[in-house]
């Protein structure tokens, strides 16, 4: 949890729960640790296995999606550390093995300005040299994870998230800048964003949110609980009360 | 958490290889450093704000951590 907390956004953290619990028991563990509130998850299906019948153990996946190391964390710790330290370096730049021509559009893309990575990769196709096809491949990849942003924002959107929802189309409308293609896409979703629903859902998440950093504090503290209660009495059709609900539900 | 024996950690980097998302994790071998792993939740993970998969977290480090709640 600490490196959830000094990593932040850099560093995705799944714990992957490996003795049988229920989702229910799973949930409340978390609540009771005071480990909700990072931007660590939690699941129960295993991604894969590590070889490791003890526990806690881990791997640890790069920027481009092989392992790197793994083993026991406690033992690892410094080692750990410092592995995260260089792959949040290289994430923010080109993979090692890209062509040199290629660079620009990966540091562009790591920072999020897609309609600059497409760019860049479109002049290293028009020059068809070498690194044409590489370029392609990696012009399909902006596309995929354009799309896929997009449909987090729907997510977000639909399951009571409205600020968070709000804040990364803003981000993909501001990426995609230059690219009319990508310009569209965004657009397509502007107008369910802007509308009257999400405009209250954002009012109701905003209050919520804040009610939620102290339960994050807290736990699920009766006092708290009864305030979400009411919330979600009172705004018994909204979205963002689908998180209030799973709180109470939890709480029993 | 308990905190049990540590295994060694496989240096010798394998032969890539893709942890196919379909085949479940109990059936699979185990992954091995250097091998390139993708997989979709069947449920998105608690706190995840919408990603179901590894390969949605591509461009930055991701540390999985096996622990459990007894």
């Amino acid at each position: 949890m600490k490196k959830a907390r000094e990593f932040g956004d850099d560093l995705a953290i799944i714990f992957v729960e490996s003795q049988g619990a229920t989702q229910e028991r799973m949930e409340r563990f978390v609540w009771d640790r005071g480990w909700m509130g990072t931007t660590a998850m939690w699941t129960r299906e295993a991604p894969f296995r590590t070889g490791s019948n003890g526990i806690p153990n881990f791997a640890l996946i790069g920027a481009d999606g092989r392992i790197l190391m793994k083993g026991h964390p406690m033992s690892m710790q410094s080692k750990v550390v410092k592995a995260i330290e260089a792959e949040i370096k290289k994430g923010k730049g080109a993979p090692d093995d890209a062509p040199r021509s290629l660079k620009s559009a990966y540091k562009a893309l790591a920072k999020g300005d897609y309609a600059k990575a497409h760019a860049a990769a479109r002049r290293v196709v028009a020059r068809a040299g070498d690194d044409a096809a590489a370029a392609e491949a990696f012009i399909e990849s902006v596309d995929a994870r354009f799309d896929k942003t997009l449909k987090r924002v729907e997510y977000l959107l639909s399951n009571g998230y409205a600020l968070r929802a709000t804040a990364l189309h803003d981000e993909l409308r501001a990426g995609a800048k230059g690219n009319d293609d990508l310009e569209a896409r965004a657009a397509a979703l502007t107008g369910s964003m802007n509308s009257d629903l999400v405009s209250d859902e954002m009012k109701l998440d905003r209050a919520f949110s804040k009610l939620e950093v102290k339960l994050h504090e807290k736990g699920l503290d009766e006092k708290l609980l009864k305030r979400v209660r009411k919330m979600a009495e009172k705004n018994e059709a909204s979205r963002v009360m689908r998180r209030a609900r799973r709180i109470l539900d939890l709480a029993g | 958490m308990k905190s049990l024996p540590a295994s060694l950690l496989t240096i010798a980097a394998a032969i890539p290889a893709v942890v196919a998302a379909t085949v479940p994790a109990a059936t699979q071998s185990a992954v091995e450093v250097g091998d390139e792993v993708n997989f979709t939740f069947r449920s998105a993970p608690v706190n995840a704000m919408g990603i179901k998969g590894l390969d949605e977290l591509r461009g930055k480090p991701v540390l999985v951590e096996f622990w459990g709640t007894r």
